[in-house]
């Protein structure tokens, strides 16, 4: 499937301020959110992705014309996954009481995620582009 | 109060990487390098003639804006050869030149000397000036 490429700058920004504000309040329960988001984007695929849709719905509404370039999936639904992972072990460790640690990890994500919506490189989509590389190396 | 700083500290270092990968993207840097032997038999490009080289890979978000800035280079000399090479196919061709993203471009001259290399979306008058020499 082949996605408007403003997609994942905007997700990424919407991600970035709800870790953040999560972060701030000491907010577990608004980590589990964005955890679960995260979650259904990697697992359903971007078309299910939260973020995804309100992306869509507000093109629709303010009309932002079609996408000046679209991009395959595979890369930012890895993204995704990473994003999962990380945020996912900040929460079980915040909630193991791990604090420093675990938010730590969300503050990984939240720059990784500015990264993103600042300038549309998406650290995750490269690591897949690398990993690609080298699974093909693997079975050749 | 701690919170704010650690975040703002967070976001600088995101926006200062940030910064700093855009000035480098797109931008040919020179380099002094050779093509390997038999790369361009490998990759079907006549040898003998300028080449510019570009890796892609099947997800690769900016490859086809990288493909249309250097098919616009390319037509303003009919002695430029262009090659596009895949590497989750040509693997061993990827490692040889350390490519580690996609779009990346090598600019090679007709001695097979690599000149220049370009990470990203290439810039349309660096990418001349590099072929230039």
């Amino acid at each position: 499937m082949e996605i408007d490429v403003r997609g994942p700058r905007f997700a990424a920004a919407v991600t970035c301020t709800v870790l953040a504000a999560a972060f701030l309040l000491r907010a577990p329960a608004l980590l589990g959110f964005q955890v679960a988001v995260f979650a259904v984007a990697s697992i359903g695929g971007l078309r299910w992705s939260p973020y995804g849709n309100l992306f869509r719905l507000l093109k629709r509404r303010l009309d932002l014309g079609p996408p000046p370039a679209t991009e395959p999936e595979a890369g930012p639904r890895f993204s995704q996954t990473l994003g999962g992972i990380f945020a996912g072990a900040g929460l079980l460790l915040v909630l193991a009481g791990a604090e420093v640690v675990g938010w730590a990890l969300v503050l990984a994500v939240v720059a990784l995620s500015a990264l993103l919506a600042l300038t549309g490189l998406c650290v995750g989509c490269e690591l897949h582009a690398l990993g690609q590389r080298f699974r093909r190396q693997g079975s050749a | 109060m701690t919170d704010l700083l650690l975040l703002g500290l967070v976001l600088g270092v995101a926006a200062s990487a940030a910064a700093l990968w855009r000035r480098r993207e797109g931008r040919a840097v020179t380099v002094d390098d050779a093509l390997g032997d038999g790369v361009r038999e490998r990759v079907g490009v006549p040898s003998g003639k300028p080449t510019l080289l570009l890796f892609t890979t099947p997800t690769c978000r900016n490859c086809a804006a990288a493909r249309t800035v250097i098919d616009a280079v390319a037509a303003d000399s009919a002695d430029v050869a262009v090659a596009e090479v895949d590497v989750a196919t040509h693997t061993e061709l990827a490692r040889e030149h350390r490519v580690l993203r996609a779009p990346t471009i090598l600019v090679v001259d007709a001695d097979d000397g690599i000149r220049a290399r370009v990470s990203g979306v290439p810039e349309e008058e660096g990418l001349r000036e590099a072929l230039a020499g």
